[in-house]
């Protein structure tokens, strides 16, 4: 088929299911895009970001220090759209969609297979593991494409004498800059592709020594940064040695007394620190992980979704051992196959979090390459074997059967379940509070809000200032002057954002009090006072506006 | 000049290393962990056995009144004690003899091949801990393997079918019984790919026969034991969640795909990703196990085999003919069926019949990716390292 209907094909899945109804869903903006979108809104108008940094390398944001890239490119879509949910989200989801293109090209590359390059670039485009958080401004989403388009521009160059290898070096160098978990992989990835291709690097090793150059000086400020701390926050955050679990296992360690020297070597923290990467390793290749409940749509022991669509099992496995044992390809490419699968989900394995399927992003494509040549191997199997063709149209029929059950019943979950369950850690609610709070802020002296919420317990704190102050528009001259300043209390214009305490916060005058139903019982407060209540997705009440005197 | 080591001296080595692994287990002063409730009421010389008909957790008459012999000669607890656990150090050691012989007899060709394996199941903490404890797994695992042996004995005589019937016997009543559905099975393809189908036969028929009678003797106690085992089916969890997904579509999206999308048919899913579950290299491979919440105090593979498993899984289907190669894949997956039906979580020791595919996989690997001198190496380093770990914590943790 021809090459550039494949492409549109593509392209056209892609960005279907990127953008149908991206404002709506997911169901709010989470708090790193309202805050992302807001540092953007404030580089366009400012050129600094709301704490008052100019043009700044690492965003600090919400003291994470979020990685530039994304709020940069998010510049250009909140001027032609605006600071809303489609201005925040269309960076991202472009990437996004553009994405199973440069895969196409990349497994071209690698198999030289138009083929399986088409069944690849398709399973990313439908895969729910990209989808999800290509919808929803996702930095990990912008560092995979110019990773891949880096690996891309590297093997294309491998024939053309190194032609576009300094181009590789401009993206992995953005893909460093745009994401953590790409600090650690695309390094790792770089040697890699260094052991594996020596010969040819070294054949032109000129074009190679100026790729490095152009990376090393656009990486320069990275490295000072990384020195200076503000890199470093975030990775020693999540690191997995802060991991909840380890520390009780120290500490029962602890607990337990001094130990002979040989139980100190023999299963001191260093063998159990080993021991427990090796299991949050292992974890990542969990076929419930990868095909039945990765996700996290929907609560524990509901119907879920996997990082791939459950058909694709099969053909992955199959996949797998056609790459074994029947695949002819050069050492070289067959290696970087294997050895990117093992590689990719090494940065989410060392942190704090199991089976996090943002952060073992590096791994794609591989996972659909595998499932893509697994698929492509049985519809060989099947036109070679005997059959009459009525029985292969039935089998085609029974695979397109599946394939568009498993698409509906994805999106289903992702559009009717996953709101229901989870719309609470999308910050539900502080939307429709930012708009109310803005329309009536001259009725009151003062506006307090309360970011603590939660379902089953007060376990979520939301960040109701950035929603105000995006769904405001507020000039971001105000909030930097606020965080120059670093007044007692936090706030803006007459919006002051602490804990309230009805007892206490009932006695004040012309006063708005913003908060869940944990801090402003309904059982408490007369019903006359409560002006509005703004229920989560599944419609339960959660968040009280009540007036006092 | 004839060489003064032939291949004997590593079997015998092997063996040697498996009995030191497991022998300190009759010294130990545990009887097994504290859940192993069939240890305890094996070794218990109280009316409990009769109680135990009808406890839905142990009708398991065979393995108790193996283990429970001397109680009946009228020896003292202490004798039981130990007699148990020689038992079972014996049924261990068994067990590692069948497995040798039936890979011999199956891959006449290789050398290397058998011996690995020996080495794999010699090490690997489940099979020891399976010597080491009176469990009727530990019983069952034996005689399941012993039948088989004698159902590929060449030629098969009376005395063989015999010896098929025997064992399948001690694996039916013993809680191995989940096993026989999958042992049928397998039987029933080695059936068809031998020649003299006649006495091969008249065994599976007598072993049928046998589960015949043994269902029919489920059916007086309603099939208690059998419905308890298959513990699965009777989570509730499962079934609300599917009721609730059903009220959600109706509320929130389309009533039509309410019953299209949740229904029934969904709990197949369920079990589908609780089984495939079973074999994530996560379950199955550690150097030792962070917290003891499960029985075993590890994972019931060595964490440096890993590799070899991954690499021997994907090979074999190159390495090996389809025939051998599609009946190893079966008994991988039937091996897991037993433990999934039993339970939602990972159910470590019904799971002992998957693990010999498991480790006849990693042997495999082994083969492989051990020809170059340098990966052999490493592999000695490792492993060595990983044993001593694993052991190490578990004889700290045994009291010994």
């Amino acid at each position: 088929m021809n090459k550039k209907i494949l492409l549109l094909v593509i392209l056209l899945i892609s960005l279907a299911t990127r953008f149908w109804n991206l404002s709506r869903y997911p169901v709010s903006l989470s708090i790193d895009e309202v805050i992302i979108g807001y540092d953007a809104y404030s580089i366009l108008k400012t050129g600094k970001d709301h704490w008052g940094e100019p043009f700044p390398l690492a965003f600090r944001s919400v003291d994470d220090y979020k990685a530039p890239v994304l709020i940069y490119l998010m510049v250009p879509a909140i001027k032609l759209l605006g600071l809303n949910e489609w201005g925040i989200r269309f960076t991202v989801a472009l990437f996004g969609a553009l994405t199973p293109l440069v895969v196409f090209f990349l497994v071209e590359k690698i198999l030289g297979s138009r083929t399986v390059s088409f069944f690849t670039a398709f399973s990313l485009a439908i895969s729910p593991w990209h989808i999800q958080y290509s919808r929803a401004s996702f930095e990990a989403i912008l560092a995979l494409f110019f990773f891949l388009a880096g690996v891309t521009c590297f093997l294309a160059s491998l024939e053309k004498r190194g032609k576009w290898w300094w181009l590789s070096g401009i993206l992995f160098s953005l893909s460093i800059y745009s994401y953590h978990s790409q600090r650690l992989f695309t390094p790792l990835f770089l040697l890699l592709l260094f052991f594996l291709f020596k010969k040819q690097i070294w054949q032109f090793k000129k074009k190679a020594f100026l790729a490095l150059a152009i990376s090393f000086l656009l990486l320069l400020p990275f490295v000072f940064l990384m020195v200076s701390g503000k890199g470093q926050s975030r990775a020693q955050s999540v690191f997995f040695t802060n991991d909840y679990e380890l520390r009780v296992l120290r500490l029962d360690k602890l607990q337990k007394g001094n130990f002979l020297l040989a139980e100190n070597i023999l299963s001191g923290s260093l063998i159990n620190s080993l021991s427990f990467w090796a299991n949050r390793y292992l974890e990542y290749s969990d076929s419930s992980f990868l095909f039945f409940k990765g996700m996290n749509l929907t609560h524990p022991k509901f119907p879920d979704v996997g990082l791939m669509h459950f058909f694709e099992l099969p053909f992955f496995v199959g996949g797998l051992v056609v790459l074994v044992n029947r695949l002819k390809l050069e050492k070289e490419k067959k290696r970087l196959v294997f050895l990117w699968l093992i590689l990719g989900p090494l940065p989410a394995s060392l942190t704090n979090n199991s089976q996090h399927p943002l952060r073992s992003l590096t791994t794609i494509p591989i996972p659909q390459l595998i499932a893509a040549l697994g698929f492509w191997y049985f519809l060989s199997w099947l036109r070679r074997l005997k059959i009459k063709r009525i029985c292969q149209k039935l089998v085609y029929l029974s695979l397109s059967f599946g394939l568009g059950l498993s698409l509906l019943y994805y999106f289903d979950l992702y559009f009717v379940h996953y709101p229901v369950h989870y719309s609470h850690y999308w910050m539900y609610g502080m939307k429709e509070i930012a708009q109310y709070v803005w329309k009536n802020k001259d009725k009151y002296e003062q506006i307090i809000v309360d970011a603590d919420f939660g379902v089953e317990a007060k376990d979520i704190t939301g960040i109701p200032f950035a929603y105000i102050l995006t769904y405001g528009q507020e000039d971001p001259r105000i909030i930097q002057a606020v965080r120059q300043n670093k007044p007692e209390e936090f706030g803006f214009e007459n919006f002051v954002f602490r804990s309230v305490y009805w007892p206490e916060d009932r006695k004040l005058k012309k006063t708005l009090l913003v908060a869940s139903f944990w801090q402003l019982s309904p059982e408490e407060i007369p019903p006359e006072k409560i002006i509005e209540v703004i229920p989560l997705y599944n419609r339960m009440p959660m968040f009280y506006l009540v007036e006092t005197q | 000049m004839k060489s003064r080591f032939s291949f004997r001296t590593p079997v015998f080595g092997l063996f040697f290393l498996a009995f030191l692994l497991r022998v300190w287990g009759v010294f130990s002063p545990s009887l097994g962990l504290g859940r192993a409730k069939s240890s305890l009421y094996a070794l218990q010389p109280s009316e409990n056995f009769v109680a135990c008909l009808k406890e839905t957790d142990c009708f398991l008459p065979a393995s108790y009144f193996l283990f429970r012999l001397p109680l009946y000669l009228g020896l003292t607890p202490q004798v039981v004690f130990y007699w148990a656990k020689g038992l079972s150090l014996f049924l261990g050691l068994a067990f590692l003899f069948i497995l040798f012989q039936i890979t011999k007899k199956a891959f006449p060709g290789q050398k290397i091949l058998p011996l690995l394996l020996l080495f794999v199941l010699a090490v690997n903490p489940q099979f020891v801990f399976l010597s080491c404890f009176p469990t009727s797994f530990g019983l069952g695992l034996t005689a399941f393997l012993a039948a088989f042996w004698f159902l590929l004995a060449r030629p098969l005589s009376f005395f063989s079918v015999l010896g098929v019937a025997f064992f399948s016997g001690l694996t039916l009543f013993s809680s191995a019984f989940l096993w026989l559905p999958s042992g049928l099975i397998l039987a029933v393809l080695l059936y068809l790919t031998r020649k003299e189908k006649r006495h091969f036969l008249i065994s599976i028929a007598l072993s049928f026969l046998l589960f015949s009678s043994w269902l029919w003797l489920n059916k007086q106690t309603d099939f208690l034991p059998l419905k308890s085992s298959l513990a699965f089916f009777s989570d509730i969890g499962f079934i609300n969640a599917i009721n609730a997904s059903r009220g959600t579509e109706r509320e929130f999206g389309f009533p039509f795909l309410a019953r299209a999308l949740y229904n029934k048919a969904y709990f197949l899913v369920f079990w589908l990703s609780h089984f495939l579950g079973q074999y994530r290299l996560s379950n199955l491979f550690s150097i030792i196990e962070p917290s003891d919440s499960t029985l075993f105090l590890t994972k019931p593979m060595l964490l440096v085999f890993t590799p070899f498993f991954v690499w021997g899984f994907l090979s074999s289907f190159g390495l090996l003919s389809f025939p051998v190669s599609s009946i190893l894949l079966l008994f991988l997956l039937l091996g897991g069926i037993p433990s999934s039906l039993a339970s939602s979580f990972f159910y470590q020791l019904p799971f002992s019949l998957a693990l010999i595919p498991i480790a006849f996989y990693t042997a495999l690997g082994m083969t492989s990716i051990l020809k170059k001198s340098l990966w052999r190496r490493f592999f000695y380093l490792f492993c060595f390292l990983n044993l001593v770990f694993t052991y190490f914590k578990i004889f700290t943790e045994m009291g010994l």
